[in-house]
């Protein structure tokens, strides 16, 4: 099983072998998921050496349902969401693995055929709505622009495709507010605005990378409920990126989390945020406050900083941070990565036992959750 | 935007009411009755010419009534002793027994028509090899063009101009000096007259261009909404020209502005380097002809010009930039 | 005697003299074979024409053509066109051809002649110089086909009374009323009133009578000014005439923009029978204003397109350009060469400096050859041993204390001299303005009169000022250059002002401050002689006896070297030491 080769970055895998597994005809792990990714590496050569931004990560997105994919800034989720539309720096880049959208695979695929398949079948939202809209072209001409491009339309259809899509994400006199630049905009309205532009072509699947981080809770909230109804609506496939667990509660059906460009735990939204089995999964929820709970419970944070990704410490990438590295005999947490196991869809990548991690979870976690 | 523009207009006066006043005032009162007469008088003046100068000019008068009389001449026309200076009088000159603005008036066209090519040529030339090397920068098209641009962009106009001359004129025969012909007349011999200048204007300025384009759509490339293009589909040539270019576009025409400014107000070295007649010759004419009155008149017009280049350039903003657009 | 129009004159060709200097921009150097050159330019020397010489037509220049334009580069503009008011050498050039008068020089070959223009000859009197009379020739006519009559002349000089205008030459005006002041006694046809008959009567509308009030011989080259031409009244438009005058030539202005251009088309009613001196070759002179020196030269040594049918009026060669002329033998065949009226001096303050011994040992110390090496060697004239210009009537060479000295001075000789007078350690001033020439001309001067024994000083005046700080009396300067270029070329013009004790004032033209009673006699006394011929010897006598007393150093008689492109022909120097435009044509 390919899978079971999922986090073992040490495992060289040449350039040889991704194109074998490119050419194959057939998946060999047989998954037919609607986007499926394999053991993607996203390599970026920089002055002071290679950043391994992402390392050997695994998901798949099924069709009308939501991946969130979780973790600190820099834990290689956005890059990740990039190298899906393949608008990364191609020059400074060197991507392994497999990105299969729909039965075709990405990451070969000819910059042009890219193109007609970014913003009219993959589609993508970004974290800050101001500065990721032309401050020159109407918010009417950018949503038309698409439309125009993916479907050829003329301008007049375009033009009126958008007041309807305005109108869809909610936003009052669509007819008017079409004509008005982003600046007009306030800033929950520009992500509606983005949302609409969007969604504009009917995407299979919608990329969306810190949608609502830029804005406040009331407007978040908003958003968000637009993007789930959309989905009931249009059946789209979401990837939601987002380094707010709260968020991921609210919107996704199965969560990645990840952690130096691995992913460290996956699994339904309930397992993850019921039943967390990585201490990294751990410390982020009890860094996050509960309104519901007990506000005397302190927050306690992940201690440290992220690491490097020039030179990502040995063994698991986690064990500076850990806690309970020295729970697991030996010194297998510093030497020795720990790999995905997967069981129907659950995974962790941690050395401690099963037994240990419902212990410590329970003893020493859940109190702090409240 | 119409208020905006009533704005901007009535700054631009009030402006130039100013700038003519401190002129008026330096050329005409703070170096004295007696050489304000002799500088007006032109180069080989008696003292009995003198004494009809000093007449004409009115300088007994106190200074305040005399700028009246200069600005309201500008508008209404006025008797100069008793020549007539109509609309728009800019006073006499008494070394070239001619009406101000009638001089003006002759060597303004070749003035225009130098910058008007030049620009035309230098901001095509600049800008496309501009968006050629912010496109392929960092290739081997990005090093020539900024290579080139560093390389002609350093060589001043009195040592291209003659250079060229040299060259295109003297030894190769492959154009005419310079002449200015005028563009009603025949407009190929307009521009066959003025080729060598305009390029020569052009390899000095364009530079400018080229740098300036790559470096401001450089930084446009790296915004968030030209990733956002790409991931709507669209192809690099629209999001260079149509989004990233539209972005660089303001500071170029900050830079155009102040060089059109330049370019109206007569460059008086390159009108010199290739013997063109127009407004930058006339100043140094006025100078070493001492003729203070002619000297007044290209100050006024050169200041109203590089004023209105300042305006358009603001009202350019406005169309480029909608942020601008103040409701 | 007046010399308001002296004054002028002086200055303006100060001005155009100090501008040449500043528009050049050689390093000064010349090459080292200058120290034996030997002195190359020719001389011409003036005579006073017959009837038969004064009648048209003008004997044709070898190999000439008709047809075709010819292009003429200036540095400046013409600020004045006016015949009556232009007084500089490229002025007065364009005018004559424009604008006829009573008489003009006709220039052939070495020999320049004075002839009658509109009128048969150069003038006849009966009374030893005090009555003037000139007939008219026929089928005189101006540009608009109208004739030209004798009541033309006199307005054209009723009109030169204007007391604004007297910027040009005066002469006239002075010797009708016998007075500086000519406008008090006669304000100018603006003012309504003719000069009456008594002054100058029109008989007829071919004869005008001039009335003077004292006799004066050099009568006949005053008419070859302006002041003579004609003007009918109906078509005066006063200021306007100066920048485009009513044609009697055989060429009139079609365009003249001030500073820019001027165009000159034929007239066609100019009859050539009717002159003696001008042709109609080119169709066309088409003159290009603000030209630098530096351009001019490099364009017409290139020649390319229009430019070879194309010349210089009148700019002398820089330093630079002077070593091409001298290493390009094809250039050489189209430079002009030859002396024009200027000649060119260094003048002492004899009212601080007045010991002749110490003024005998300046001259002798003096470096002429390394000072002329700043303006281009013996390109820029040769050596000058006398006052008057070799144009001048009756020029002839005497023995002078330059005779034997080496060509850069004897500086142990000056020594010698001066310790004899004991006035070793002599402090001289020397007053430079700021132009490239006689900055670097200062340099020689300064050390080889040091070296003599002199303890020198430099003072550097602006351009502007020049010569209104040498012409005080109590001018801080002790050696200063002047250059002088006479009216007309008799002595009459040269001593009269420059050196009359009388002109000793502030703003005077004896800027030498030289005074000599015995002189200023002499001066008086040949003025009274109208044999105009018996008169210039005795000036050439007069300029040996002045320099007996070194008032100035005499430094060289400036030599015109004006090129002109490979298609023009007859190019050749004038009166006035430009490009003479009467028998230009194009090859």
């Amino acid at each position: 099983m390919a899978a079971s080769t999922d986090t073992t970055a040490d495992q060289p895998t040449g350039k040889a072998e991704t194109a074998k597994k490119a050419g194959a005809p057939a998946r060999s792990d047989g998954s037919d998921a609607f986007l499926s990714v394999r053991d993607l590496r996203v390599h970026f050569s920089t002055d002071d050496g290679v950043v391994k931004a992402v390392d050997g990560l695994s998901f798949d997105v099924e069709k009308g349902r939501t991946l969130g994919i979780v973790g600190e800034s820099g834990s290689g989720k956005s890059v990740s969401s990039l190298t899906i539309l393949g608008l990364h720096n191609r020059e400074k880049t060197k991507i392994e693995g497999e990105i299969r959208f729909d039965g075709r695979e990405l990451i070969t695929m000819p910059e042009r055929k890219l193109r007609d398949l970014r913003g009219r079948r993959i589609s993508m939202i970004f974290q800050d709505p101001l500065t990721a809209l032309s401050p020159f072209y109407t918010v009417g001409e950018q949503i038309a622009e698409s439309y125009r491009r993916h479907l050829g339309a003329n301008r007049s259809d375009a033009h009126a495709r958008a007041i309807e899509m305005l109108d869809r994400v909610g936003i009052p006199n669509p007819k008017t507010r079409v004509n008005d630049y982003p600046h007009h905009f306030s800033g929950g309205m520009r992500q509606r605005a983005m949302i609409a532009m969007s969604l504009v072509c009917d995407p299979d699947l919608l990329i969306a990378d810190e949608p609502t981080t830029a804005l406040d809770v009331t407007v978040q909230a908003q958003i968000l409920d637009l993007l789930r109804d959309l989905q009931d609506e249009f059946g789209t496939a979401i990837l939601f990126i987002t380094h707010d667990l709260g968020v991921i509660a609210q919107m996704a059906h199965d969560v990645l989390v990840m952690y130096a460009g691995r992913s460290v735990e996956k699994g339904t939204v309930r397992e993850v945020l019921k039943n967390p089995r990585h201490p990294y999964t751990w410390g982020l929820l009890s860094s996050m406050p509960n309104l519901s709970g007990d506000v005397d419970v302190p927050l306690r944070p992940v201690r440290g900083t992220p690491p490097s990704l020039l030179a990502p410490p040995p063994g698991c990438p986690f064990h500076p941070r850990c806690d309970y590295a020295d729970v697991v005999g030996g010194e297998r947490c510093r030497t020795e990565p720990p790999l995905l196991a997967l069981s129907e869809g659950r995974g962790t990548a941690c050395h401690l036992s099963a037994e240990d991690k419902q212990r410590i979870f329970i003893d020493d976690v859940r109190p702090l959750l409240g | 935007m119409l208020r905006f523009l009533v704005r901007r207009l009535l700054g631009v006066a009030a402006i130039l009411l100013v700038v003519s006043l401190i002129t008026f005032y330096l050329f005409f009162a703070a170096s004295g009755e007696d050489s304000v007469v002799r500088l007006s008088c032109g180069k080989n003046c008696t003292p009995e010419m003198r004494e009809t100068v000093r007449h004409n000019l009115g300088l007994t008068k106190p200074l305040l009534e005399q700028y009246w009389i200069f600005i309201s001449g500008i508008f209404a026309g006025r008797n100069i002793g008793e020549k007539t200076c109509n609309f728009p009088c800019l006073g006499y000159s008494f070394a070239n027994n001619q009406n101000v603005s009638h001089t003006v008036a002759d060597r303004f066209p070749t003035t225009v028509s130098l910058a008007i090519g030049a620009v035309v040529l230098f901001m095509t030339l600049g800008i496309g090899l501009g968006i050629l090397a912010a496109m392929r920068r960092g290739k081997k098209t990005d090093k020539v063009a900024t290579g080139f641009a560093l390389l002609s962009g350093s060589a001043p106009i009195y040592v291209l101009g003659p250079l060229f001359i040299y060259l295109f004129v003297q030894q190769l025969g492959w154009m005419d000096r310079p002449q200015y012909h005028q563009f009603t007349d025949d407009p190929f011999q307009w521009a066959s007259g003025l080729l060598l200048p305009w390029i020569c204007l052009m390899t000095i300025h364009m530079a400018m261009y080229v740098r300036l384009t790559r470096s401001t759509m450089v930084d446009v490339l790296s915004e968030d909404y030209v990733r956002t293009l790409k991931a709507k589909g669209l192809s690099g040539r629209s999001v260079y020209i149509k989004h990233a270019f539209r972005g660089a576009l303001s500071p170029i025409v900050t830079v155009l502005g102040v060089d059109i400014g330049v370019l109206m107000s007569g460059t008086i070295i390159t009108e010199s380097t290739f013997s063109l007649h127009g407004i930058g010759m006339l100043a140094v004419t006025s100078v070493t002809d001492s003729d203070l009155p002619m000297m007044m008149g290209v100050v006024v017009i050169a200041a109203s010009f590089t004023m209105l280049a300042n305006l358009v350039v603001d009202l350019l903003y406005a169309v480029i930039d909608p942020r601008v657009r103040l409701s | 005697m007046t010399s308001t129009g002296k004054r002028r004159f002086v200055a303006l060709f100060a001005v155009g003299a100090l501008a040449a200097s500043a528009s050049a921009c050689s390093s000064g150097g010349g090459d080292k074979k200058d120290n034996t050159a030997k002195p190359s330019a020719k001389t011409a020397s003036v005579v006073i024409g017959t009837a038969a010489d004064s009648k048209g037509p003008a004997a044709e220049v070898p190999g000439a053509k008709k047809g075709g334009v010819a292009g003429v580069l200036n540095r400046t503009g013409f600020s004045h066109l006016d015949p009556g008011r232009a007084y500089v050498s490229n002025l007065m050039t364009v005018s004559e051809l424009i604008s006829r008068r009573l008489t003009t020089y006709k220039r052939e070959g070495d020999k320049t002649t004075l002839v009658g223009d509109l009128a048969t000859d150069t003038g006849t009197t009966t009374d030893g110089g005090k009555t003037w009379k000139y007939t008219l020739k026929d089928n005189l006519k101006y540009e608009d086909g109208t004739p030209i009559v004798a009541a033309d002349v006199k307005y054209g000089v009723e009109r030169m009374f204007n007391k604004a205008w007297n910027e040009g030459p005066v002469w006239i005006q002075g010797w009708l009323t016998g007075s500086d002041k000519y406008w008090e006694a006669y304000p100018g046809p603006y003012e309504g009133a003719e000069l009456p008959n008594d002054k100058i009567e029109v008989p007829d509308a071919k004869t005008i009578i001039f009335h003077l009030a004292s006799p004066q011989g050099d009568f006949p080259f005053a008419a070859a000014m302006g002041t003579t031409a004609p003007m009918p009244k109906s078509k005066d438009t006063k200021e306007q005439i100066d920048t485009k005058p009513f044609a009697s030539g055989p060429y009139k202005i079609t365009t003249h923009e001030p500073d820019k251009q001027l165009i000159l088309d034929k007239n066609p009613n100019w009859d050539p029978a009717s002159d003696s001196v001008r042709h109609q070759y080119v169709d066309q002179f088409k003159f290009e204003m603000g030209i630098p020196g530096a351009t001019q030269f490099q364009r017409l040594t290139a020649a390319a397109g229009s430019d070879a049918a194309a010349f210089t009026l009148n700019e002398r060669p820089d330093a630079n350009f002077a070593q091409q002329i001298a290493t390009d033998p094809a250039l050489k065949n189209r430079v002009t060469d030859g002396i024009g009226p200027y000649a060119n001096r260094f003048d002492i303050n004899n009212l601080r400096i007045t010991d002749v011994n110490v003024r005998k040992a300046m001259a002798i110390a003096f470096p002429r050859q390394s000072a002329r090496l700043a303006e281009g060697g013996p390109t820029a004239g040769d050596f000058s041993t006398t006052i008057a210009s070799p144009t001048q009537l009756g020029y002839a060479p005497y023995k002078s204390l330059f005779d034997g000295l080496p060509p850069d001075g004897d500086q142990a000789k000056a020594k010698q001299m001066l310790e004899a007078a004991g006035k070793v350690g002599q402090k001289v001033v020397l007053c430079i303005n700021t132009t490239k020439v006689q900055q670097e001309r200062a340099l020689p001067i300064m050390d080889m009169l040091g070296k003599a024994g002199f303890q020198m000083e430099r003072k550097e005046i602006s351009d502007k000022e020049y010569y209104d700080v040498i012409g005080k009396l109590d001018t801080p300067c002790d050696l200063y250059w002047a250059g002088w270029g006479a009216d007309w070329p008799t002595g009459s013009t040269v001593y009269t002002p420059v050196y009359d004790s009388r002109q000793v004032l502030d703003n005077g033209q004896n800027y030498a401050k030289y005074k000599n009673p015995a002189v200023d006699a002499e001066i008086d006394r040949i003025l009274k002689i109208t044999d105009t011929n018996a008169q210039a010897v005795e000036w050439m006598k007069l300029d040996e006896k002045i320099m007996q007393d070194v008032p100035s150093i005499p430094y060289i008689y400036q030599r015109h070297r004006l090129v002109y492109g490979p298609q023009i022909g007859g190019a050749a120097l004038n009166s006035k030491g430009a490009i003479d435009l009467n028998n230009i044509f194009i090859k």
